[in-house]
């Protein structure tokens, strides 16, 4: 069976070192573990904002280590858990963003169906000045989901949501994910959220040499 | 016009008593900084007492080697300050600093000595003070640049971390903090433009006024002098900043914040 994300050997500065990890295509993708072991970073050696110091990283069987890091990251896609909004309007988000990327904006409809999909309907005219720290990182989701990636790495993406608000987001999330082909792999903390929605769940352990 | 008048050494250490008014100033708002208010004082003088013996020294006995000597001085120091609590940037990025700041004065110096004034490039009473103003100002502006630019990064992390994950080339991320900087560097020299013979005047034209030179004839040194200063301070910065950001991200697209 070929997967579309896998790691083999892989150690990051001698600190963290993984199992061997390989990722089901068009699934959901639990990962856990307690905190420190490295989680976070997974999913930057996934995206290649940082690199492994020791084994291999495979997306759909190349070794992305001779991939360009700037298309990889337009396939695999990492939304942090810290979200980041520029000042302005939530149009202004989107237009921000696909600007950086070198590409068009969407159209309106476009960012309200992605909104919608990660529960946060609200106007796109709206000042993200006003928005709350839930609003904020749903419109960050809904910006980084609307770029249409391979795969989603969604790090603690309902860590400000309360539980109702938390669900209808991976509700939207993973019926958007199944629509599209679109992998997803999610860091949570949360065993009801993993119940809910995991396909399969790859739990991290603290390895000592 | 007269020659200068020559200054008592007694009425000269009068000067120091201005101190006070400045010590009783920061005693009463809690400045808690006479002590450096001293040391830099008692430092200044010092350092101008040595600089004034050593170029009595140079323009009695005026030698190629000794002029380009006391250039190298000066832009070391220059380059030293520029990079004072630079810890946070990595090596190539101090080098690319150090390379600016020094070519670009140099160039600034020679058109100024070679192709505006038309003097020997190795006159000491000419380069070693004009020299002095560039690398100066060239020092404090690359200073403020780097400084800007290093805080922005740091501020701004969350950004950076964001606009990788969203595929955004480094470069593009960066520009936008180099532009900023850069601005901010260019400011204090810009904003010294707008109000100078209305508001100030310059050291340099005070200097040749007080020496017994036509005030028409400082007047066109200071402007000349200007402009050269406004652009060895654009020109340091942008290359600082320029190259510098390069130094910053790897083949891997990776941003490397030490």
């Amino acid at each position: 069976m070929e997967y579309i994300l896998s790691a083999s050997g892989v150690k990051y500065l001698n600190l963290i070192e993984y199992p061997e990890i390989n990722i089901e295509e068009n699934k959901m993708t639990f990962i856990s573990g307690e905190s420190g072991v490295g989680k976070t970073t997974l999913f930057r050696l996934f995206n290649g904002t940082a690199s492994p110091s020791e084994g291999k990283i495979f997306f759909r069987g190349e070794d992305i280590s001779e991939t360009d890091t700037i298309s990889l990251r337009r396939k695999i896609c990492l939304v942090s858990q810290e979200p980041y909004l520029f000042e302005g309007t939530v149009k202004d988000n989107f237009d921000t963003y696909y600007s950086y990327r070198g590409d068009a904006p969407p159209g309106e409809e476009e960012m309200k169906h992605f909104l919608s999909v990660c529960c946060a309907d609200f106007p796109v005219e709206r000042n993200c000045l006003f928005l709350s720290g839930g609003e904020k990182q749903r419109l960050f989701t809904a910006i980084f989901l609307s770029f249409s990636p391979e795969v989603i790495l969604l790090d603690e993406p309902t860590s400000a949501l309360d539980e109702i608000t938390a669900n209808k987001m991976m509700s939207g999330i993973r019926e958007h994910c199944r629509e599209n082909g679109i992998t997803a792999l999610v860091i949570s903390h949360d065993k009801g959220m993993i119940g809910r929605f995991a396909d399969s769940v790859i739990t991290l352990e603290r390895r000592h040499d | 016009m007269g020659g200068i008048v020559e200054l008592q050494l007694a009425h000269f250490l009068l000067v120091y008593l201005l101190f006070i008014i400045i010590t009783v100033i920061m005693k009463i708002c809690h400045v808690d900084r006479v002590k450096l208010l001293l040391i830099s004082g008692m430092r200044m003088s010092v350092q101008l007492m040595i600089a004034g013996y050593v170029l009595t020294y140079i323009f009695r006995h005026p030698h190629p080697v000794l002029t380009v000597l006391y250039l190298a001085c000066m832009t070391g120091f220059a380059i030293h300050r520029a990079l004072a609590g630079s810890e946070m940037m990595n090596k190539d990025f101090k080098i690319v600093t150090g390379l600016s700041l020094s070519l670009s004065g140099f160039i600034i110096i020679v058109f100024f000595i070679c192709i505006i004034m038309r003097v020997s490039f190795f006159n000491p009473q000419y380069v070693i003070p004009i020299s002095g103003m560039v690398m100066g100002n060239t020092m404090t502006g690359v200073s403020l640049g780097v400084k800007t630019f290093r805080e922005t990064i740091k501020e701004q992390r969350p950004r950076i971390n964001a606009l990788l994950n969203s595929s955004a080339k480094p470069e593009s991320i960066l520009l936008p903090f180099m532009r900023q900087s850069l601005e901010t560097a260019l400011l204090p020299t810009i904003n010294s433009m707008l109000g100078m013979g209305i508001v100030s005047l310059p050291g340099m034209m005070t200097g040749q006024i007080l020496s017994g030179t036509l005030p028409t004839t400082a007047v066109l040194y200071q402007i000349a002098m200007m402009i050269s200063i406004c652009t060895a301070v654009c020109l340091s910065t942008f290359a600082s900043l320029h190259f510098g950001m390069k130094t910053m991200y790897n083949s891997r697209n990776q941003i490397i914040i030490p």
